[in-house]
């Protein structure tokens, strides 16, 4: 599991998969909120 | 299975690959293969990380994330592409995507933009190092945006550089930076629904009720 630096707040992981996994799910968050945006604009 | 074609219909919309000028149907596929390629051809030019389609050649990995050699990554930087997902918009009067009705044979043409993401991973040992590579890709998309568009991407809606993270790994001496750029883009797509599809779709719709019979 990530945790996060306190220092710091880097994310910290203890695989590269596990840190691309991250990578698609902030991706996801970031997707809708775009098209939320691009609705909006309907 | 082909994923291209060489002639697309005159219909669609077109969507080309950089090598070969190849139409891809599928959107998905489209935004991943042209982005990774649209990479891969920038950083060939490049004096310091250049790519390479050799692999014991290139000084930097630009790949997909189900392709990308994990163990090489500690000696060469990498950028590894990550789909998201495609979202249909839905536009057009009443939400129908709607584009015209040819009157004579009552055929719809739909008309439709669709968004898609895509997240690069740019890995290396040092962090400095990774954010260097993950300010080229996010220039690169921001200067040169038309080439993209040239090829059948519409338009870039967002662009983002994420924050760095570190990859601790048991058993390795060397740390991975990870800094992620972020993309998200519109594509068109165009489709046409005609009697003779319906025809055809009530032929085999038949065609499996009598086979069910017998």
């Amino acid at each position: 599991m990530s945790e996060s630096d306190k220092v710091t707040g880097q994310k910290k992981f203890s695989s590269v998969k596990e840190a691309l996994k991250d990578i698609g799910d902030q991706l996801g968050q970031i997707h809708v909120a775009v098209v939320e945006e691009e609705k909006g604009k309907k | 299975m082909s994923l291209t074609e060489e002639r697309p219909n005159t219909e669609s919309l077109k969507r080309k690959t950089f090598e070969g000028s190849l139409h891809v149907p599928n959107v998905a596929i489209f935004l991943k293969r042209i982005t990774i390629e649209f990479l891969q051809i920038l950083f060939k030019t490049r004096g310091d990380f250049t790519y390479d389609s050799d692999d014991s050649c290139t000084k930097i990995q630009i790949t997909d994330q189900f392709t990308v050699d994990l163990e090489s990554v500690h000696t060469r930087p990498a950028i590894v592409g990550i789909r998201g997902p495609v979202t249909w918009m839905n536009r057009g009067l009443g939400g129908g995507s709607q584009e015209s009705r040819d009157m004579k044979t009552g055929s719809f043409l739909y008309n439709d933009v669709l968004i898609g993401s895509m997240a690069f991973s740019c890995l290396s040992r040092e962090g400095i190092e990774a954010e260097q590579i993950a300010h080229l890709v996010f220039n690169s998309f921001k200067f040169f945006r038309p080439v993209l568009q040239a090829q059948g991407v519409f338009h870039l809606k967002s662009l983002n550089i994420g924050a760095e993270s570190l990859v601790v790994q048991e058993g390795d001496n060397d740390d991975l930076h990870i800094v992620p750029v972020y993309i998200s883009a519109q594509v068109q797509d165009r489709w046409r629904l005609s009697n003779t599809t319906a025809q055809k779709l009530e032929q085999i719709i038949i065609e499996a009720l009598d086979t069910s019979i017998s």
